[in-house]
């Protein structure tokens, strides 16, 4: 499609950030009549925690593992990598704390008055999920070294 | 100037193409470049559009038309285009279902969210920042799509866990209005970039991608652009295994909230979700929204003293002997909440709404209005639209499971309508007014 001078995309992509700019700004002037200002700041901060902290944090504890991993091997002292399956745990782990750390943290004072439900038992049950992800992974990596090892 | 202003950016441009993460070779990934982006993308178009229409649905649930508390965002102006349409009560367990997949796969979207983020990591250093205006005016637009993905996340996550941080009585506001300022973002990115994910997933053949293991995988070839790595490292993981990983954290996370809802016979299932544990094993112990005591309701609020008033062309003042002396008939039906969580079907038994219109002397009625001795909140009161008063399931219901209501229930009567979500089933009514059409 053509380009349009100044704006240098085409005519659809102009409509489309008009459109987008558009009930963004309208939606947003309904929020902000209704709850306050500052709230506006959860939408860089979401991006900002996220491409600046999530992310360095995950990817630099990625890299010291493959790193290590890349080591055991070249000194032969593995065969198998096992680096997946440190992965799958901790990311299943990191995911449930992700989702549900107020009541795994018991930072929710309101919830019994609603629920007539505590919050006591969820760091227990994230533990133990966490624990059978963990150790579901060490015995299948077994498991995979074993079959390797056997011609 | 526009000369010097030129030279700047290519001079900035230059200095950055070898600094840190705008260096091309920082990102080693061999499996980062569009086709695996554009897997993630495809799996986003598919369930986001999910999460939406069924969080639209649950605001025609409400019937915010109606007016009071059943309109949880008052002055929607445009975006309030769906006021008005008629909530059906058949089949009962609509809203159920609804709410459960509002939930479920909206979690299910964490995962592939974070996934599509890592993705698409490389993009975000590159030098100039944008090309054009239009370009520019895309790129900024991400703080909708992005931040806002992440705005409906928290907003919802937090709000189902009764974790108080943004002010939860205004949860309404900032998920509804949320999911607009996404929608803008979303709108963008999707004409923007559709033809580039049809494009990209056309390069590679899924079905060889999943018989490929990780010693035989390759990069995408380094002249797909940006996320396509110049310096690739030895993969660490197949592209199959990648994607397992992505969609099995999904289900993981929606196998372990599934049990919620649920009914009694099978709530164990409901391992890590807000809404895990279980009051007991009485017939009033299925689970409740509010509890009596973060109403305010006390015992003796509800004794003796207790009258349902009815208004109507005649007013009444009914004592609850004389609710259990009309016709009474049970209806078997969940109660769901907007929270995602539900309950098996309980058996209600108490007056039908149509039967008590007909006393109160419109037979006919346009809506009726609920009071909840509840001071606070959205639910101390309701309205009901006419189907839904004269559907024969509609009951003011007295008992359940063949024993009175219990204080958290709602005793000495509450409404119950099928499909209709839990908060607008009101409870400790003291008074019902029917409105003629």
């Amino acid at each position: 499609m053509k380009k349009l001078p100044i704006y240098g995309e085409s005519p659809l992509h102009l409509a489309g950030v008009v459109f987008c700019y558009g009930l963004a700004a309208y939606a947003g002037l309904k929020l902000f009549d209704n709850v306050p200002l500052w709230i506006a700041l959860a939408f860089p901060a979401g991006i900002f925690l996220h491409d600046f902290v999530l992310f360095p944090l995950y990817s630099g504890a990625d890299r010291v593992l493959k790193r290590i991993q890349r080591k055991q091997l070249q000194e032969g002292k593995i065969t198998t990598p096992w680096i997946n399956y440190v992965r799958v745990p901790v990311i299943i782990s990191f995911l449930l704390l992700f989702c549900y750390f107020p009541i795994i943290l018991r930072l929710a004072d309101e919830r019994e008055l609603y629920t007539a439900l505590s919050q006591d038992t969820y760091l227990y049950r994230w533990l133990i999920v966490s624990a059978v992800f963990a150790a579901g992974a060490v015995l299948s990596y077994f498991l995979r070294a074993r079959k390797t090892r056997q011609p | 100037m526009p000369d010097k202003e030129q030279s700047l950016t290519d001079r900035i441009g230059q200095k950055l193409q070898n600094w840190g993460p705008f260096r091309r070779g920082f990102w080693r990934s061999p499996l980062r470049g569009p086709w695996i982006t554009s897997v993630l993308s495809l799996m986003l178009l598919i369930f986001i559009p999910v999460v939406f229409v069924t969080g639209l649905l649950d605001h025609i649930a409400w019937n915010p038309g109606l007016g009071g508390t059943n309109n949880r965002t008052p002055d929607m102006g445009l975006l309030g285009f769906l006021v008005g349409i008629e909530w059906p009560t058949r089949p009962i367990w609509i809203y159920r279902l609804n709410q459960g997949v509002h939930l479920l796969v909206g979690l299910a979207l964490v995962p592939i969210v974070l996934a599509k983020l890592w993705s698409i990591m490389p993009s975000l250093y590159k030098w100039p920042l944008a090309d054009s205006l239009g370009h520019a005016l895309e790129r900024i637009s991400i703080l909708f799509l992005i931040g806002g993905i992440f705005f409906q996340f928290f907003t919802g996550l937090l709000y189902i866990q009764n974790f108080i941080i943004f002010d939860n009585f205004r949860f309404n506001q900032l998920h509804f209005y949320g999911n607009w300022i996404f929608m803008g973002g979303f709108v963008l990115h999707v004409l923007v970039k559709f033809p580039v994910m049809l494009e990209s997933l056309k390069k590679r053949s899924l079905r060889k991608e999943m018989d490929t293991p990780r010693s035989e995988t390759q990069p995408e070839p380094a002249s797909e652009g940006r996320l396509v790595s110049t310096d690739p490292a030895l993969p660490s993981i197949s592209r199959r295994r990648a994607l397992a990983l992505v969609g099995g954290s999904a289900l993981t996370l929606v196998a372990l909230a599934f049990g919620q809802t649920l009914g009694q016979r099978w709530r164990w299932l409901a391992i890590l979700s807000p809404r895990a544990q279980s009051i007991g094993d009485g017939p009033n112990d299925f689970r409740v929204n509010k509890t009596a005591r973060k109403a305010g309701i006390t015992p003796e609020m509800v004794g003796p003293g207790w009258r349902l008033e009815l208004v109507g062309k005649t007013t009444h003042s009914l004592r609850r002997e004389d609710l259990l002396a009309m016709p009474q008939h049970t209806s078997s039906l969940p109660i769901a909440c907007l929270e995602g969580w539900s309950t098996g079907n309980q058996d209600w038994t108490g007056v039908r709404l149509r039967d008590l219109a007909k006393l109160a002397g419109i037979p006919n009625p346009a809506k009726v209005h609920f009071e909840s001795l509840e001071k606070e909140g959205t639910a101390r009161e309701s309205y009901m639209r006419r189907n839904q008063i004269l559907e024969p399931l509609s009951l003011l219901a007295l008992r359940v499971n063949g024993v009175d209501l219990s204080l958290d229930h709602g005793y000495p009567a509450r409404a119950i309508v099928p499909a209709s979500p839990g908060n607008r089933n009101t409870k400790w009514i003291y008074r019902m007014t029917f409105f003629e059409a």
